[in-house]
Parts: C-alpha cells; sequence; structure tokens
C-alpha cells in the first residue's frame, strides 16, 4: 500500500478529496457524476451529504471509500492514497479502515450480533479480542443483546449492531448509507444522537449521505451536492436551515 | 448456462419452480410413455397379413389356490392345442371361412457362412401373407425348402437346417417374399406341412403357433367373427385379434418387451410421484421463502389468508399448466433417448422404438398442474395463515419450522423401512430380499422428509467448527450456513434422493448377481460351454473317448413356482435348470444333507431339486410335492428329492431336461435343442454355437453384476435427469438469493476470492451432508440384504458404482454451486 504526504505538524484529515471527477460511459453520452469535488473531512467530525436524487451522493460516498475508481483526481483516507490500488487492496482497506452502516443493516441472518460484529476482524483472519467488543457493545448500548440474532431485534438494535461493526477495526472513518432511513423517528434520534456521540467524545469520524434534514441537522457539517459540485455548505446546520438550502438547491435545479 | 443461470434469476422464485414443474412434466409423460408401451410402434402384421382373424396362444397362465385365481406371466406365448384349431374350424365353417394352422419352428439355418436364426413354417401357411413365389416351386418332399427371398438364397442351392439331432441338408427349391415387397422382420424357411410337423413336434404335441381365419369375400364382419371365436375360446388360454393387434401375435417378442416395458415403469411410477413430490415441494418452498416478504407486505395491507391462498393456488396452477405443456417438448427427446438406452442393454428388441405418447403427455400436463396446485395449495395456506406480525418478523428471519405433518410421516417411513429392512435376517429367501429393498426406498424417502431437522442440527455442528476457524472462507462459509437449515435442506434432499435411491435400486440385483457369480464359479466343475444367440444347440451330442465327462446339453427355463400364501396362491418365477443325463459329474450342486437323490443318476420327470432360497419361498423340503408351471402353461407337481446350496448361481431348480423342452413356449427353440453345451474340454468344441465360460453361460459371468445393475439403472435415467436439474435449480436458487448479502460483504471489505472461496466450502459440505445421508439411508438394508443373500453384512454393490454415483453428485452440485456464484460475485456491489 502507497503511504499519502503526510501533513508535517498538523493533524492529517480522516478523509482528502482533490478534484475527484467520476464519468459513466464515453463520447456523447458520457455522465458526469461527480465534477471536480475536493473536499477534507477532519478527524472527529460528523459531515452529512445532501442533494436531490441524482446529485452524485452515491457515487461520492463510493469514491471517497474506495468502492469505485475515480476516474480523476486522488483519494486519501488518512494517509493512505486510495487512487492507484488495485481491487484487492482497496478491498484490504476497506476492511481495514474503513466502517459502513447501511440504509438496511445488513447483519448476516445466521449470526449473533456478537458474531455480526466480529465479521470485518475475521474477514482479516483473526478473532476479534472479546474486551473490544463488549467495550464497544456497551458504547452503542447493545451490551445485553450480544447473543441475539437479528431477528430477535428490534431495527435501532440492529443498527447499533451494524455501527459497532464498522467500528470494530478501529477505523479512520465510517460512512453511512442513509442510516437512520428504515427507522422510525424514535429509534433514528437515539443512532443520529449516537452518531454524534462517537465523533464529539470518540474522535471517530462519520460521513452519511441522507435525505432527512432531521438526520443532517444532527452533523457538524452539511455539504449539499447539485449535479456533481458541491455547491453549499452549511457549519451550523438546523433543520430549518437544511430545509431552506434544500429548496432553493431544488429550485434552481428545474 | 450463465445466461439460464442469469435468466433464472430474473424470474425470481416463480423462474425456479417453473423449471422444477417444467422437469416434472418431462419425467411424468416419459413414464406414462414407457407404461403405454410404445404406442408407435408399426410392427404390424407381416406373414397374417391375408388372415382378417389370427388366434393365437396367451403369454399367461392361470394358477388357482382355495378357489382364488392368479394370472402368472410365462416367458412367451403358449402353443395352440389340437382341440383349439378344431374349435376354431367348428365356429367358423358356416362364414365359409378358410382356417390354416401356423406351425412354427425356431431353428438356425445356414448357407455357407454363419448360422442365422430362422423360423420354420410349413408350406400352407404361405397363404396367410399371402407370401407368392418369386422363384423356382414348392416344396414337394422334406429334403426340398422354400425361403425368403430377404436371406439371399437361390433355388437349386444347397443349405443346412440345425435341429435337435444336428445339422440337416436341404436343398431350396424356391423363393418367397411379402406381397408388399417389405423386408421380412423375423427371417423364415417353407417346409412341406408334413416337414414341418415332424420338426415342430415337442414331446407329445405340435407346436401351433398361430391359426388364421381367411374370409371369403363378401364374409360377415371380421369383429362379429372375433367376437364369436372369443365367446367359445374363453379361458382356453388364447387371443384372437383383428387389425394391427394382429402384429402381436406374430411377434411375440415385442409383446413381451411392451409388458416388460408397462411392468418397469409401473414400479417406477410409484417413485417418481413420490420424488416429484418432495423436489417440487423444497423448490416452492425455497421460492416462497424468498417471496416471504411480499406476502408479509400484502397480509399487512389487509389481504385475508383466503385471498392470499387463492392468489398462490391460482398463480401455481398456471405455472403448473404452461411448465406441463413445455415439458412436452424435452419429453419426447428423453423418451428417445430412454428408448435408446433401453435397446441398448437389450431390455427391448433392436427395433422397438420408443416414442411420447399422446395419452401420455396430456395426463402429464394435467398431473404437472395438479401437483402444482397441491403444493403451492401446501405451501402457500403456511406462508398465508400466519398473522401479518408474524410474517414480517418471520421475513426478516427467513426461516420457518417444517410442517408437522411432514415430520410425523418422516419417522413412519423410516421406522417402517428399518423394520422392512431388517426381514431378511428374519425371513429366508427372496420374499425377505425384496421387502428389504422396498423398505430401504421407504428408509430414503423417510429421510428425505426429515432432511430439514437433521441437516440443521447437522450444519449446526459444521458452522460452529467453520465460525470457529480463522482462515476468513472458512468462517465466512460458517457465517453463510448459520441458521440457514432450511435453504441448505432443499439443495441437500434431492441429491440424497439421488445416491440413495440410486444404491437401494441397484441392491438387490447387484447382491443377487454377485452371489450368482460366486456360486456359479464354486458350482461348476467345467471351464466352458457353448451357446448360440437365437436357436437352440443339438442335444445329440456324440460321445466319445471321455464317457465320464461328455459334452452336456443343458436346458434353461423359465418357470413359476406356486405356492399358497394367507389362503390365495403366491407365485414366484424362477429359471430351471434341466442337465441332459447326470448332473452329477459336471456340477458341484452343494446338495444339502437329506436329499434322496443321487447326483450321478439323471433325474426323474417327476422329480425336483430346489435351491435353497427356492425351498424356502416354497416352504418345501424333500419329500414334498411342489407345484410349478411350465413355459407352456402345463402344470407339473414334481416330488423334491433334494435341496442345494448353489440355486442362485445353477438355477433356482433343477428339473428333467426333457420335462423342460418339452414344454417350451412357440417362441423357443425346436424339439429337445438345447440352451447351451457345457464342454469339458476344448478340442471336442461342436461345429455350431459360440465358446464362453461356463458361468457366462449361466448367466453369472464376471460382467454379471455390472450387466444386472446397467438393467436396473437405465429406467431410472430418466428419473436421475429430473433430480439433477431440481438439484441445479435449487442451489442456483439458493445462492442467487444471496445477492444482497455478498454486496454487503464485499463492501465491508471481503474480497472476491475469499466469497468465492466460501462458496465452495458450502458447496463441499452441502454435498457430504447428501453423501453421507443418503449412504445412511441405505445402509441397513444394504447389509441385511447382502447377509440374506450370500451370508455376510459386506454389501454387494461395487465400489465403481458407488464412484460414479458421488461423483456425479458432487459434480453436479459443485457446478451449480460455483457458477452462479461466479456471477453474482462478478457484478458491481
Amino acid at each position: 500500500m502507497s503511504t499519502g504526504t503526510t501533513a508535517a505538524g498538523g493533524a492529517v484529515p480522516a478523509l482528502r478529496m482533490t478534484d475527484v471527477s467520476k464519468q459513466y460511459g464515453r463520447g456523447p453520452g458520457a455522465v458526469r457524476a461527480l465534477d471536480s469535488v475536493s473536499l477534507r473531512v477532519a478527524r472527529g467530525s460528523f459531515v452529512a451529504v445532501m442533494g436531490p436524487s441524482g446529485s452524485g451522493k452515491s457515487t461520492l460516498l463510493q469514491c471517497a471509500a474506495g468502492l469505485d475508481e475515480a476516474s480523476s483526481g486522488t483519494v486519501h483516507i488518512g494517509q493512505v492514497a486510495v487512487t492507484g490500488l488495485d481491487e484487492s487492496q482497496r478491498a484490504m482497506l476497506r476492511r481495514d479502515r474503513v466502517g459502513f452502516v447501511f440504509q438496511s443493516y445488513n447483519l448476516l441472518a445466521g449470526l449473533t450480533a456478537y458474531q455480526n460484529i466480529e465479521v470485518p476482524v475475521r474477514l482479516a483472519g483473526q478473532r476479534a479480542n472479546p474486551e473490544l467488543v463488549r467495550e464497544l457493545s456497551e458504547r452503542v448500548g447493545v451490551s445485553a443483546l450480544l447473543r441475539r440474532r437479528p431477528h430477535e431485534m428490534s431495527g435501532g438494535q440492529q443498527q447499533r449492531v451494524a455501527l459497532a461493526r464498522a467500528l470494530v477495526t478501529e477505523p479512520e472513518i465510517v460512512f453511512g448509507d442513509e442510516p437512520t432511513g428504515a427507522l422510525d423517528t424514535g429509534s433514528a434520534r437515539q443512532v443520529l444522537a449516537l452518531m454524534r456521540e462517537l465523533t464529539h467524545r470518540d474522535q471517530r469520524t462519520i460521513v452519511m449521505v441522507t435525505h432527512d434534514p432531521v438526520a443532517a441537522a444532527h452533523a457538524d457539517r452539511v455539504l449539499f451536492l447539485a449535479d456533481g459540485r458541491i455547491v453549499d455548505e452549511e457549519t451550523t446546520p438546523t433543520v430549518d436551515v437544511v430545509l431552506r438550502h434544500m429548496a432553493r438547491l431544488e429550485a434552481s435545479g428545474c | 448456462m450463465l445466461t439460464l443461470v442469469r435468466g433464472l434469476r430474473r424470474l425470481g422464485g416463480n423462474g425456479a419452480t417453473l423449471v422444477a414443474l417444467v422437469a416434472t412434466a418431462t419425467l411424468l409423460a416419459v413414464c406414462g410413455s414407457m407404461l403405454a408401451g410404445g404406442s408407435t410402434d408399426t410392427a404390424s402384421t407381416q406373414r397374417y397379413a391375408a388372415a382378417q382373424i389370427v388366434v393365437g396362444g396367451e403369454s399367461s397362465a392361470v394358477v388357482t389356490r382355495e378357489g382364488k385365481d392368479k394370472d402368472v406371466a410365462l416367458p412367451g406365448p403358449r402353443p395352440l392345442s389340437a382341440e383349439v384349431v378344431d374349435t376354431i374350424r367348428d365356429r367358423v365353417r358356416g362364414a365359409g371361412a378358410t382356417v390354416v394352422p401356423d406351425i412354427a419352428a425356431r431353428l438356425a439355418a445356414r448357407s455357407t457362412k454363419d448360422w442365422i436364426p430362422v423360423t420354420a413354417h410349413g408350406w400352407s401357411a404361405r397363404q396367410l401373407g399371402p407370401l407368392g413365389l418369386t422363384s423356382g416351386s414348392a416344396p414337394t418332399n422334406s429334403g426340398q425348402i422354400v425361403a425368403d427371398e430377404s436371406l439371399g438364397w437361390s433355388a437349386g442351392e444347397s443349405v443346412e437346417i440345425l435341429t435337435e439331432a444336428g445339422p440337416q441338408k436341404r436343398t431350396v427349391v424356391g423363393t418367397v417374399a411379402l406381397p408388399t415387397g417389405a423386408t421380412p422382420r423375423q427371417a423364415a424357411i417353407y417346409l412341406t406341412d408334413e416337414a414341418a410337423t415332424a420338426l415342430a413336434r415337442r414331446g407329445a404335441r405340435v407346436d401351433v403357433a398361430a391359426v388364421g381365419v381367411l374370409l371369403p369375400a363378401g364374409a360377415p364382419n371380421a369383429e362379429d367373427v372375433a367376437d364369436d371365436l372369443r365367446t367359445a375360446l374363453e379361458r382356453k388360454g388364447v387371443v384372437v385379434e383383428t387389425g394391427d393387434a394382429r402384429g402381436q401375435i406374430e411377434f411375440a417378442d415385442l409383446a413381451r418387451a411392451r409388458g416388460d416395458l408397462r411392468t418397469l415403469s409401473g414400479s417406477l411410477l410409484a417413485v417418481v410421484i413420490l420424488v416429484t413430490l418432495i423436489v417440487v415441494g423444497s423448490t416452492c418452498a425455497l421460492a416462497l421463502s424468498r417471496r416471504r416478504r411480499e406476502i408479509a407486505t400484502l397480509r399487512a395491507i389487509g389481504a385475508t389468508p383466503r385471498q392470499m391462498e387463492r392468489l398462490m393456488v391460482g398463480e401455481m396452477a398456471a405455472v403448473g399448466f404452461v411448465a406441463g405443456v413445455v415439458g412436452l417438448v424435452p419429453a419426447s427427446v428423453v423418451t428417445k433417448v430412454v428408448g435408446w438406452l433401453l435397446r441398448a442393454v437389450g431390455l427391448l428388441p433392436h427395433d422397438f422404438a420408443l416414442a411420447l405418447n399422446a395419452v401420455a403427455g396430456i395426463s402429464a400436463v394435467l398431473l404437472t398442474t395438479l401437483v402444482a396446485l397441491a403444493t403451492g395449495w401446501a405451501a402457500g395456506r403456511r406462508t398465508a395463515a400466519i398473522s401479518p406480525v408474524a410474517a414480517l418478523a418471520s421475513a426478516a428471519a427467513g426461516e420457518q419450522k417444517p410442517a408437522r405433518w411432514v415430520l410425523v410421516l418422516g419417522v413412519v417411513l423410516t421406522v417402517v423401512g428399518v423394520a422392512a429392512s431388517l426381514l431378511p435376517l428374519v425371513v429366508d429367501g427372496i420374499v425377505g430380499v425384496a421387502v428389504a429393498g422396498g423398505g430401504g426406498l421407504l428408509l430414503v424417502f423417510g429421510t428425505a422428509l426429515l432432511t430439514r431437522p437433521v441437516v440443521g442440527a447437522l450444519f449446526q455442528v459444521v458452522s460452529r467448527r467453520l465460525l470457529a476457524s480463522t482462515t476468513p472462507h472458512r468462517w465466512l462459509a460458517g457465517a453463510g450456513m448459520s441458521g440457514q437449515a432450511s435453504r441448505l435442506a432443499a439443495g441437500v434432499a434431492p441429491m440424497m434422493l439421488i445416491v440413495g435411491i440410486s444404491l437401494v435400486q441397484i441392491l438387490v440385483p447387484a447382491s443377487l448377481s454377485a452371489a450368482a457369480q460366486r456360486e456359479a464359479a464354486a458350482g461348476l466343475k467345467v471351464d466352458h460351454a457353448v451357446v448360440a444367440a437365437g436357436y437352440g444347440l443339438p442335444s445329440a451330442v456324440p460321445r466319445s473317448r471321455d464317457q465320464h465327462r461328455p459334452v452336456t446339453p443343458v436346458v434353461r427355463q423359465q418357470v413359476v413356482g406356486v405356492t399358497t400364501v394367507l389362503g390365495g396362491p403366491e407365485t414366484f418365477r424362477y429359471t430351471a435348470t434341466g442337465v441332459r443325463d447326470r448332473a452329477g459329474d459336471l456340477l458341484d450342486l452343494g446338495l444339502r444333507p437329506g436329499s434322496t437323490w443321487d447326483p450321478t443318476t439323471t433325474l426323474g420327470t417327476d422329480q425336483a431339486v430346489l435351491g435353497t432360497m427356492t425351498a424356502a419361498a416354497l416352504g418345501a423340503a424333500v419329500g414334498d410335492q411342489v407345484e410349478f408351471v411350465l413355459a407352456d402353461g402345463t402344470t407339473v407337481k414334481p416330488q423334491v428329492v433334494g435341496v442345494f446350496e448353489r440355486g442362485l448361481g445353477l438355477g433356482d431348480v433343477l428339473l428333467n431336461y426333457d420335462t423342460l423342452t418339452d414344454h417350451r413356449s412357440v417362441s423357443e427353440p425346436v424339439g429337445r435343442t438345447a440352451n447351451l453345451l457345457l464342454l469339458p474340454d476344448l478340442s471336442r468344441r461342436p461345429p455350431v454355437g459360440e465358446v464362453v465360460s461356463a458361468a457366462e453361460a449361466f448367466g453369472a459371468g464376471g460382467d454379471a453384476v455390472s450387466t444386472g445393475i446397467a438393467a436396473s439403472t437405465v429406467p431410472l435415467f430418466a428419473l436421475f435427469a429430473y433430480v439433477a436439474v431440481s438439484v441445479a435449480n435449487s442451489l442456483i436458487l439458493s445462492v442467487t438469493s444471496r445477492t444482497g448479502t455478498f454486496a454487503m460483504l464485499r463492501r465491508i471489505g471481503a474480497d472476491r476470492r475469499q466469497l468465492a472461496r466460501s462458496l465452495v466450502v458450502e458447496g463441499l459440505s452441502v454435498v457430504a451432508a447428501a453423501i453421507v445421508l443418503g449412504t445412511a439411508a441405505a445402509l441397513l438394508p444394504m447389509v441385511t440384504v447382502a447377509y440374506g443373500l450370500t451370508g455376510t453384512p459386506w454389501p454387494a454393490i461395487p465400489s465403481w458404482f458407488y464412484l460414479v454415483v458421488v461423483g456425479a453428485v458432487s459434480a453436479l452440485a459443485m457446478t451449480a454451486v460455483v457458477l452462479p456464484g461466479r456471477l453474482v460475485l462478478r457484478e458491481r456491489h
């Protein structure tokens, strides 16, 4: 794995994207999903990415997390340059340095909560430190449910287990793809509060894509995306402010 | 293959069910066509074409015990008695008809080259064709014959015919041909009526194969005359045929093949229906489990259980009907392939065409629709009846408990199967063995029904072990299998059925052949024998120097043993052996103590020596009288004068040579000719026939076991193909249903190789489970049958057969797991 530049003295950002473009297809029919996006996410911050459908949110997430290769530009996760890694190196990067939380939790149905938390460690051919798993599960509030299987837990509980799974490798950054999209309001609020707490108190870094202004309002920073560019940013988000931004975006989009 | 898999995925659950049902329709249509007995077979009558009515002997006889009748099958048609011929003459005299008896003798003839089997007829029988002279003239004395033009002999040529006395010279004086110009299906020569009668004499009577009735122009309807004859000849053991059915009298081998086919497919059909229900049921359950969320949603938004049930039943009925119709296309091909295989292993005559039957096709479509309806109803009822909340919860869980009645039935079948399998330990003889074979099938089906809980428990252990591994792909496999009993069981069940049924089906024939092989090897004191294909060998063998070990004619003939069971007749098919002169010099029978017969003397006409298994089945001991129905339907009641050990190898029963040859069916060799000659030394080989090992001549040669296996597995060929389709189907469904899980694992850092390998581990586990379960289910009867037949518990199933089954199942399963896995993993996350 090649090592990126180290910012002397200063903290290395958890995620750094420079002039990243992503183009699908070729010639006149090509679609430019990302257009020279540059972005830095500092360690310990909670960032939300919003935008209308087709604005490039998912592509941004995929390029940032090393699921997909950028057409041009560079992506660094911590000190590691994602650009230039091959398929299996990127898989290892995701396993060791990146965490994922999905809308539909995506826990393995046959495994207990404990085993589900362990998955990324197991993929690396190791066993999770039981202490660490216990600590993490306490942190996300599922320590009493470790022996249960997914169908014996509520959606909110499952998403907490998924969060613990994302954190178990102590990743540089956690990406969330609509992590509260499938939860009821109450559970969603609790999970968002937990995510905020994890970033502020434990210095974890979370970037999530969302449609929900309430979810976005829990973040430290909200980026607004349209036509593959970051068109706006809000550093003191509230629900009202986010809604206003979105309204403006959608109006200009028509 | 990949395109197919992709198409299947598009169709989702219903696609898999559709494929399973298409295969079902195919299988049912093939089985049905076999049952119908090759209806497109066009061998209509040739030599009897001019006779509007043909009367022939039945290929069965009736035995009676305590007022109860039972039909027994004979190896060929019975000859017609003089009394029958007279009755026919009397009955049709009024109509002005001509009655022509066809005297027929099966023998061999040659000009300059090899001996070929021909049928010798009397000259008057030519009118039945009517065959016309194409050259030369009619025979006028016993030294002259007229031959089929197709034999290629010309008038004036000198030929030989082979009778019980040996080769005899004849002169061809003319040639005949069918009026249609077609090549006759069976070659024939025509002798003067007197010569034919002399030749066809068997003991006290003459073999009349058929009687043709030639009605004059303007005579009453042939059907009416035939009906009148049927009434007059009722219970005389004859059949009266008109039209196309006359071919069945002329070509007894075709009629017999049809009967065999019917018996074969009849016994297959029960297996087929059970397998079908299990396979379609498990596929349907798998498909439904994929759609459970959709069903749960429908229930949640207010669909009543009744509506859901109707929806599912309606859907399945439609799918079943379409599948039934589509399945007829492969069915027509598979039927032909099965026909070809059956001809290749000799179960059918070489020109017997097996083709898709219309009635069978329509029945298959209807049955498939019914099967679909039934499984849709059963699966849907369970899925639809649960409350919406439970439905949504179990949609997330992805697991459903198996129905209670399935488990109860599984346990009952297993228990009955175990009990039946133990029978050979208690009951001697073929009855115990046969019941154990059936018990084996029950065991296999019982186990198939119990796969869910059994596989669940098995994989619990396996996945726990795998989850303890730190090798990522093993761990992943463990994670994939944990708590997935129903998905895995759906893959295991059909595969274990293949393994189990293969073993059980060949179990009895393979054990019998193996035992026969051993006994023949131990019981034959000579190494060689002469056999002939399709004709008899002369029994008047010149006696020479070595009077102790002469060339000895042997007759092998199928007879039926009759006994009383539960106040009714019970019959068993046996091979009887008759040795001309003294058996003791050439055969070591292994006579049991207590036998009153001296094997160095000739067996009397009222005496019988029974093999141990025969004695057990008939419940007879030395001194008792036993009843046998001979090949021409005659009943004899000889006294048992001995019991011998090597019945499986040398013949279930020994009877007097002349008793057997004098009561052959009309399709068997002429007079007292032999089926084989035991050859004590090669220098005395006669100028006819083919020299083979003595064991082979007794049907117990080195490849007897393999031949037995081929004969008993070919009918299952279609069934195996069907199960293979469903195995592939359910495994593909099982793998592709996990696209979402794989995508998630890819995202959180599993690489493609790890996932691909985990699939291989899972595939191997499924294969191993199927093989272990299938073998375990068949093991008990395998051991008891082997014990019952050979006295050792070591199963007679050859290792190559086991390896072929295991190899085929593994290859199939791994292909069905790895290929769709590749496809799923290739997709973009």
